[in-house]
């Protein structure tokens, strides 16, 4: 059971308005063991002890239920983190942001590698946000993390296994990605 | 250091871990390759038993132990670790030892106890201790090992004969049998039972020619005549030939007409030797190929399989692509264990193993 009492504000007495959160609407991030949005399977990471931290202050905590599912808030413009926990102590963590720009065209690298991160496929970490999302990458400079990852996502999605992203892999993508 | 996460499109899932193969190098008979491509299982025999694992797999010849890798892809490098199996009495955690965390290189080792059939196992990689959450799975299949008797030719053509000999051909058949150990195959090689064959007329003194385009391969067929052993995989070494390291019949053709063998140059090496022995049992096509036939891979995991083609491979980019793992444009040993839906030659340990049943 998630709780966010620390991050709701209470207007004046006085105040017409009704109690107000103080960041926006929680946006969910899945821990899984396999990419990808379940298909009638499980594959969400049960159990995990997490907390979510914002502005210097625990705003959620709770432990993961069969979907894996963490409900996060994070500030406009800001971070939060996502803290693992293992007998009561943090022992991995997530720096958290939320973008509202709109997904890249999937015909572009920059695209398939924003589609392949949010679906949970291992990119690597290049790139200025540091979540493998390289926009200076082409088609000959791009990690061996991201074809191994166009390779799992064709695989996973019982397509030819060649690394190219064409327009039925671009198809897949955009309708897996919701966008 | 906390990993960095930009959420787009309102939704985000995070996969921690993945396994891969636990050193690069030359193959060795405990670090097999791991068959990570991707996260679902694929088809697999009804006798594997139905498993919801999600993930890679490995095969372990019954009672090795061997070494896989746990990759930190998408959680902190010095995240605590534990790994345990869903049943220790198929397959067994060697090290680190029970309740242990798993080191900072990621380096795991299972022993392979028991080939049981419909009983599949997990091994599990958990956040903190043996009750924690599982954060990823891995399939290892058990192998009782399947022992197939080889007999090795030497060949002399016109002449000129190959440059192995039966002592030359020991260590050849030890690289080999590490390729193929994940398959739970060996090859019997007795060097006391090496034959000198001699043949003449053919059109190159030293050489097997063959216009495989055109599908003529007497000389082929002639070689792999001479003095076939009907209990025993023939392997015929020539000097040369002039479109391949090796040839091997399709698998359409009958065992039972008296030659059913494969020709090796001295100029092939043991991994190539591996790929023949693997086309001879039941995989006739190549990895690198589509379902018709055509050459058109060239992305790492294709490169990573023995049945890849040609070996040496032309570099390509990305640079990557050039080193998968066991040197400069050098292909791997990967015989694949998954059978992916996508993949038209796919399965290739099931299908070797049943054709391992009847070899000859």
């Amino acid at each position: 059971m998630s709780s966010a009492a620390s991050a709701i504000a209470r207007l004046i007495k006085s105040s017409s308005a009704f109690n107000t959160l103080a960041l926006p609407p929680a946006v969910p991030v899945f821990l899984q063991m396999s990419p990808g949005f379940p298909n009638g399977d499980k594959r969400g990471i049960v159990g995990l002890d997490f907390q979510v931290v914002s502005g210097g202050k625990v705003i959620s905590q709770g432990k993961t239920a069969d979907d894996g599912k963490i409900d996060v808030r994070v500030p406009v413009g800001g971070s939060s983190t996502v803290q693992l926990m293992f007998n009561g102590a943090v022992v991995a963590s997530y720096e958290v942001k939320v973008t509202a720009d709109p997904l890249a065209p999937v015909a572009a690298i920059t695209g398939q590698m924003q589609r392949l991160r949010l679906l949970g496929y291992q990119i690597g970490h290049l790139g200025a946000d540091g979540d493998g999302v390289d926009a200076a990458a082409t088609a000959a400079t791009v990690p061996m993390e991201f074809e191994r990852s166009v390779l799992d996502f064709q695989a996973d999605n019982g397509s030819f296994t060649d690394a190219s992203v064409d327009a039925n892999m671009q198809n897949l993508l955009t309708t897996q990605a919701h966008g | 250091m906390a990993m960095k996460v930009t959420i787009r499109n309102q939704r985000q899932i995070i996969v921690p871990i993945r396994f891969t193969r636990a050193v690069t190098g030359s193959p060795l008979a405990d670090a097999p390759e791991v068959d990570d491509r991707g996260f679902e299982p694929g088809t697999r025999p009804p006798s594997w038993g139905h498993s919801q694992y999600r993930g890679a797999m490995v095969g372990i010849t019954q009672g090795d132990t061997v070494r896989v890798k746990v990759l930190r892809e998408d959680i902190d490098a010095g995240a605590p670790l534990t790994v345990t199996s869903t049943d220790p009495k198929i397959a067994s955690i060697e090290d680190p030892p029970s309740g242990a965390l798993l080191g900072a290189d990621g380096i795991f080792k299972i022993k392979g106890v028991a080939d049981v059939r419909n009983k599949p196992v997990k091994i599990q990689v958990r956040l903190g201790g043996t009750g924690g959450p599982v954060l990823g799975e891995l399939e290892p299949h058990i192998f009782e090992l399947k022992s197939l008797k080889i007999r090795i030719h030497l060949v002399t053509i016109n002449g000129i004969s190959t440059a192995r000999t039966a002592a030359s051909m020991i260590p050849v058949v030890q690289e080999i049998n590490r390729i193929w150990r994940p398959a739970g195959i060996e090859f019997d090689y007795d060097p006391a039972l090496t034959l000198q064959e001699n043949i003449n007329g053919l059109a190159v003194a030293g050489q097997m020619t063959t216009n495989l385009a055109a599908s003529s391969f007497a000389e082929f067929s002639s070689i792999i005549n001479l003095h076939p052993d009907a209990n025993r995989i023939n392997i015929y070494c020539v000097n040369t030939a002039n479109e391949v390291f090796g040839l091997t019949f399709a698998n359409d053709v009958s065992r039972a007409q008296g030659g059913y063998g494969i020709v090796v140059t001295d100029s092939s090496s043991p991994n190539s030797n591996a790929h023949e022995l693997c086309h001879y049992l039941d995989n006739p096509e190549h990895s690198t190929e589509n379902a018709a036939r055509a050459g058109v891979r060239q992305d790492f995991w294709a490169r990573r399989r023995l049945l890849s083609t040609p070996n040496p491979y032309p570099n390509s980019v990305p640079a990557f692509r050039n080193d998968v793992g066991y040197g400069a444009q050098t292909r791997g040993p990967q015989i694949s264990i998954k059978d992916l839906a996508g993949d038209p030659w796919d399965g290739e340990e099931a299908r070797a193993r049943v054709r391992a049943r009847t070899p000859f």
